[in-house]
């Protein structure tokens, strides 16, 4: 069998990998098995590397304060130069860019977001209502769910 | 809905001799919830759920169409994977597939990511070179969703993303491209390098380290901040051109020098899919690369190929789309086994 690697030389070495229950098995040759090692002992380097030039010290390179928490997710800017990842929209206060935005803008219609969020709080109501047997101000409700809804197709059809 | 073959496989798309398929994928998440990575899981199935509400109402089917979503939990192991190999779900969306979903449009064109590095991934495919369309209908599936959620949005950085590289507009564009006289040549590099300075990058089919499989390359941008969507767009179609231009010029220039070394290899090829016992995804793909390459200089074949089967197998050679084609389970070695057979089918060969 040709290596599943390179696709040139004879594959001679069969290697099991085991990932989530799932056994894989790959047929290499000798060459592509010595460069796996290679770059795997390369990623672990990589890894580690910008760990150690942060971790002894409270500010960064720009003199940020490297303990600053985001108040929303709670992430400090110690985490973010290590991990570079924005876990919430106000983690963006740790981004130093110049960068300036230039494309699609958000229409985000709030009117009808709050229509929509208006009418599931009303039906919570008249969940509730039903369910302490109150059926006369359950119907009224009731319709005014309706006539919610009603409009919203109404602009839905019209737009 | 998930067992059948992508849209963009059909071969129908300009170009579609060299470009495969063409994808946008638009990269949003949600203002009033944490990002995906420190998310709860009680946080990500209400948007789930909030979702599958939300695709079946009357304006979201007005503007995006017919969808359906599935709980990545409530598929099977190797729905799962025909999903990747359909270029639908990232790796990391197969191994950590928990709490995630994924909305499919009827014909698989359009789709939405749930919960996976972003709240969204809304992606859509085309065949061959069809950057525009593709990224019309995303919009369009972008704008539906924007009615009922409200995006996180920075009025001086764009949509804010988990990772600082895909902030700003959120877009991707790739173009999935068969390139074996650039590959044979070695006249990739140059391609690689100057795409590099132009902020566009190469992979192979799989991503990152997969050069090589089947002579399938994808081409993207790797910048999102700054320009806009249809400069970025326009930037990329413009590269795309020149390379197929690069593509025919090293084809014509093999076939000049190396006339019958290059149809011995055509014709091996072929010979390797007809007779061979034993079989691996890569080295039929390697195969079928050469009997394309071999179709679109003219050279006659024994039976009729067309580009649509050729195409079929980029997806189903693969372990999943294999298992799915026959409906079994299988083992590596089964599925070595197994796999002429299966080109032999959808090739017409020996039948």
């Amino acid at each position: 069998m040709i290596c599943q690697v390179c696709g040139k030389n004879e594959a001679t070495i069969c290697m099991v990998k085991m990932s989530n229950n799932n056994k894989e098995t790959i047929y290499i040759c000798p060459v592509c098995a010595g460069q796996m090692d290679d770059k795997l002992i390369g990623s672990i380097n990589q890894l580690l590397s910008p760990m150690f030039d942060t971790f002894f010290s409270n500010s960064n390179k720009l003199g940020h304060d490297i303990n600053q928490i985001c108040p929303t997710c709670g992430q400090t800017r110690r985490e973010w130069e290590e991990s570079r990842t924005l876990n919430c929209k106000d983690c963006i206060q740790f981004l130093d860019s110049d960068e300036i935005h230039n494309g699609k803008i958000p229409k985000n219609n709030k009117e009808e977001l709050y229509v929509i969020n208006l009418i599931k709080e009303k039906e919570g109501h008249l969940k509730q209502l039903i369910a302490e047997e109150k059926y006369e101000e359950a119907a009224k409700i009731r319709d005014e769910i309706k006539d919610l809804k009603g409009d919203f197709q109404d602009d839905k059809q019209t737009s | 809905m998930i067992n059948k073959l992508p849209n963009w496989l059909n071969a129908k798309g300009h170009e579609s001799d060299i470009v495969i398929s063409s994808r946008v994928r638009l990269a949003r998440n949600i203002d009033n919830y944490i990002f995906p990575h420190r998310m709860s899981t009680e946080d990500k199935d209400k948007l789930i759920n909030s979702v599958n509400e939300t695709i079946v109402s009357s304006s979201f089917i007005k503007s995006a169409g017919e969808m359906k979503l599935s709980k990545m939990d409530e598929l099977s192991g190797l729905d799962r994977e025909f999903l990747l190999e359909k270029h639908l779900i990232s790796p990391n969306m197969l191994d950590q597939y928990h709490n995630r979903g994924i909305v499919l449009g009827l014909d698989e064109s359009i789709s939405i990511l749930i919960n996976e590095e972003d709240h969204f991934r809304i992606q859509s495919f085309f065949s061959g070179l069809n950057l525009q369309d593709a990224h019309i209908i995303a919009d369009k599936v972008d704008d539906a969703l924007e009615k009922f959620y409200s995006y996180a949005y920075h009025e001086k950085y764009g949509y804010l993303t988990s990772c600082p590289t895909n902030i700003g507009t959120g877009i991707r564009f790739s173009v999935m491209m068969h390139l074996p006289a650039l590959s044979m040549t070695g006249g990739l590099k140059e391609v690689q390098r100057s795409l590099k300075l132009d902020g566009f990058v190469i992979r192979g089919f799989f991503g990152e380290g997969s050069e090589g499989y089947g002579s399938l390359y994808q081409i993207s941008n790797q910048f999102t901040i700054g320009v806009k969507e249809e400069d970025i767009m326009i930037g990329l179609e413009k590269r795309i051109n020149d390379i197929i231009i690069k593509e025919k010029e090293s084809r014509e220039h093999l076939f000049k020098q190396k006339n019958y070394e290059m149809q011995d290899m055509i014709y091996r090829a072929y010979g390797n899919i007809k007779y061979s016992v034993l079989l691996t995804a890569k080295e039929g793909m390697n195969n079928v690369s050469l009997i394309r390459l071999g179709l679109e200089r003219g050279l006659p074949f024994e039976v009729a190929i067309d580009y649509q089967q050729l195409n079929n197998l980029i997806v189903l050679a693969q372990n999943a789309g294999l298992q799915s084609y026959f409906g079994k389970m299988m083992s590596t070695e089964e599925r070595n086994r197994m796999r002429p057979r299966l080109f032999k089918e959808i090739l017409k060969i020996g039948g």
